[in-house]
């Protein structure tokens, strides 16, 4: 076959103009959302047309300029095109963030004054931030412990009842992830209601009335109160880790367990010789989810507490030194050392979906 | 090919067609109120807009106002006007110099339309004025239940000796003499940094109260540690307060004040701001004129002059929007006939020389607004002029004292909380 020769070289530059033109068509779409004093009608049908149509002529654009270019170009071109958006928006939103936030951390209050590790001093040695770490790691121990140990056990036992009732009880335990955090907090509050006297909206006051006791003021308890929040975190993410870890029992091949029962293991040891180990991928993923969790823990105290009484945790320290002190150095100083604390459990994390998932 | 540079022309059209789409002049105002309160703002946009045909007022507001606005700022994102309920953000955005101050036809208005003490608040560190105060409240009243008050045949106190004493009686009857709560989600703290500044008020002269919102006289000082010990003669005596000291932090301070008008009563009295005619019960909001009975919470040192304590939104022009209608809106805000249309709608109380008394919908609102023309003296809420870290520390300051931790090591933590 003999190969039209074709220069395709204006082509591409006539494409590659409408491009810039195009991007600088864009920067003013971009201008004028921004604003925003425009009829409500108008700036909605702007954005749809600019966020799908704009999208999409983009996309057209970019490679159809790209399909014009030689083999050799386009394999090396291509994959980066499709990623580029994707990369670009991670770069933006969140590694300039992540630079940005290490560098206002060696700042003082507004920015304008190098003040060295002073924030850091800080973040680690001040009374609410040590009362912060320390309900932190109660959190991650008894919050995320429990809900992964609760979620285990009712998933292994459900698993052994009737489909019927396994199906009512997963979804009964499940419900609590479908609301949503300062939801829950709204429900609970009422649940440690205090009043004094014997008229009780609480419930668990109500109960304890009932049962002869005086009225408590549950979230002033020290340090009970801590306990009381970490409740609420089981009572939601029970459910999420009972989804994952049953869905992982329901893959483990009958033949594996009625070997082990032909081989006379009793229920326990094959429990813990089979189940556990065939599960352990997906139960150090769900342990870890919930660490991360547990360590970010914000809407809970934030809405029950906001702090006081001796519950404060890291991510509602950041976000009074942050937004409502307005200090940057400071709440930019505990979110690094809040995201070096994640960072070890997010990779153990990320390593362990290379190592399993091929293709990864 | 075609069909794309058919699209591409019409991409580029659009802005076009856009920019000429906006003709009408807007002023966008962002504040802090919302709900109710915003809808009857809105009536006193109405009266702005029948008067200045053309010119269209949006009025936006956010829970989380602080946040917002700080966040606008930092981008450079600013509205024309905000209204800022607390002095010490105004004098701190004025210091950053994003503020345009208010000039000409709105001063004259300020100096003759205001008692001397509304232009200081809205005073900046470079001796501009930049507020003008709209709704204000006044706070330090107590509350009572009119007719219970009367029918146990207890006479309104004068002084502070007369008070102790009265609720020194009231021990001795089925409801406590005070119900107190300061329960308030994240800003959990106020009702108590409100009691310390009206003892300090009362104990002090106002001198003391300004040196002590710059931290000149500190927290650790024997006037502001006495201020924390009177509040304490009444709140840690269980007889005093209903529910005692652990029902203070517990409860909100909206069920707080509906405890005057509970059946039975929970308490007597109820110390708050001219707003909590708000947290009462509807039944009682009705008609509060023949169910709440009010007086000021009367002076510890006789020999101080009688000085309010206050509250308010002072609005505010940023730099570069000072257009010639976000000037009028201004100046619209500094005369009564910006403050009559809410007035009658009730639930707000206005500074303004020329307003309309009689439009107030009952007569206890009216008395209010007699109290904050005719204070000689008025001082701002302390906490909200002070440095937010310090508002934060204070907040969670007496939080920490009422659950429990030592007075000391509370004053000094609130101290450190000024920085620099």
């Amino acid at each position: 076959m003999v190969a039209r020769v074709e220069n395709k070289t204006p082509k591409i530059l006539g494409l590659t103009a409408v491009l810039a033109v195009t991007l600088v068509i864009y920067y003013y779409v971009f201008l004028f959302l921004r604003e925003g004093t425009a009829n409500a009608w108008i700036i909605f049908a702007v954005s749809l047309l600019w966020g799908i149509g704009g999208v999409w002529f983009l996309f057209v654009l970019v490679t159809s300029i790209i399909d014009l270019c030689s083999e050799k170009v386009r394999q090396v071109v291509m994959p980066w095109a499709f990623a580029a958006p994707a990369l670009f928006l991670v770069f933006y939103y969140l590694l300039l963030p992540t630079f940005r936030t290490i560098y206002l951390s060696f700042f003082n209050q507004d920015s304008s004054k190098f003040i060295g590790f002073d924030n850091f001093i800080y973040a680690f040695a001040s009374p609410t931030m040590l009362e912060s770490f320390k309900n932190n790691l109660i959190w991650i121990i008894f919050g995320g412990g429990i809900s992964v140990l609760l979620g285990l056990l009712i998933a292994a036992l459900a698993d052994r009842t009737h489909p019927k009732f396994e199906v009512l009880m997963k979804t009964a335990v499940f419900l609590p992830m479908a609301v949503s955090m300062i939801a829950a907090a709204v429900i609970w509050k009422l649940v440690y209601a205090f009043a004094p006297g014997t008229e009780q909206v609480g419930l668990l006051n109500a109960v304890t009335v009932t049962l002869g006791g005086t009225p408590v003021p549950w979230l002033l308890q020290k340090p009970l109160n801590t306990y009381l929040l970490i409740v609420i975190l089981i009572w939601m993410q029970t459910g999420f880790a009972l989804v994952v870890l049953s869905a992982a029992i329901k893959g483990i091949p009958s033949e594996l367990l009625e070997a082990a029962r032909i081989d006379g293991a009793s229920e326990l040891q094959s429990f813990f010789k089979i189940t556990i180990p065939y599960i352990q991928i997906t139960l150090i993923s769900v342990s870890t989810t919930i660490v991360i969790f547990t360590l970010k823990v914000f809407d809970i105290v934030f809405s029950m507490t906001g702090g006081n009484f001796g519950t404060q945790v890291i991510a509602n320290e950041q976000y009074v030194q942050m937004f409502r002190n307005f200090d940057y150095g400071r709440g930019s100083a505990i979110a690094v050392v809040l995201l070096v604390t994640v960072l070890p459990v997010v990779y153990y994390n990320v390593r362990d979906f290379g190592k399993n998932a091929k293709g990864f | 090919m075609k069909k794309r540079y058919v699209l591409l022309a019409g991409l580029a059209a659009l802005p076009l067609t856009l920019a000429l789409a906006q003709g009408t002049k807007t002023i966008s105002i962002l504040g802090a109120f919302g709900g109710e309160e915003a809808k009857t703002f809105q009536a006193v946009i109405n009266a702005f807009e029948a008067k200045n045909p053309g010119v269209k007022v949006n009025y936006a507001s956010s829970a989380d106002f602080n946040t917002v606005l700080n966040v606008r700022v930092q981008s450079g994102d600013y509205p024309d006007i905000t209204a800022l309920p607390q002095p010490g953000v105004m004098k701190d955005l004025a210091a950053r110099g994003v503020l345009a101050p208010v000039n000409g036809l709105t001063l004259n208005q300020i100096k003759n339309n205001y008692a001397p003490a509304w232009a200081e608040l809205g005073r900046a560190a470079d001796k501009k004025i930049y507020g003008v105060f709209h709704r204000v409240n006044v706070k330090g009243l107590v509350f009572y239940n009119k007719p219970a008050f009367e029918a146990a045949g207890y006479k309104v106190p004068k002084t502070w000796v007369e008070l102790m004493a009265l609720t020194k009686a009231m021990e001795s009857s089925k409801a406590s003499p005070w119900c107190v709560g300061m329960e308030s989600g994240g800003a959990t703290g106020w009702v108590a940094t409100d009691w310390i500044e009206n003892i300090m008020l009362r104990t002090q002269p106002a001198s003391v109260y300004d040196q002590w919102i710059t931290n000149d006289v500190k927290f650790s000082s024997a006037a502001v540690k006495n201020a924390f010990q009177v509040v304490d003669s009444i709140w840690s005596n269980p007889k005093q307060v209903y529910g005692g000291r652990a029902n203070i932090a517990a409860t909100n301070f909206i069920p707080s004040a509906q405890g005057l008008f509970t059946n039975p009563s929970q308490c007597w009295l109820h110390m708050q701001g001219s707003f909590a005619t708000a947290f009462m019960q509807d039944s009682i909001q009705k008609n509060l004129d023949s169910n709440v009975g009010v007086f000021v919470l009367p002076m510890i040192n006789t020999k101080l002059p009688q000085t309010a304590l206050v509250g308010g939104d002072q609005f505010v022009m940023f730099k570069g929007k000072n257009r010639p209608e976000v000037e009028k809106f201004m100046s619209f805000l500094a005369t009564g006939a910006s403050a009559d249309p809410w007035i009658k709608q009730g639930g707000g109380l206005f500074p303004h020389k020329d307003q309309n008394l009689s439009l107030y919908p009952t007569k206890l609102e009216g008395d209010f607004a007699r109290v904050i023309l005719s204070a000689k003296a008025a001082r701002f809420d302390a906490s909200d002029a002070m440095p937010s870290a310090v508002n934060q520390a204070f907040w969670k300051g007496t939080t920490d004292w009422v659950t429990g931790a030592s007075l000391d090591s509370v004053l000094s933590s609130i101290d450190a909380a000024y920085r620099k």
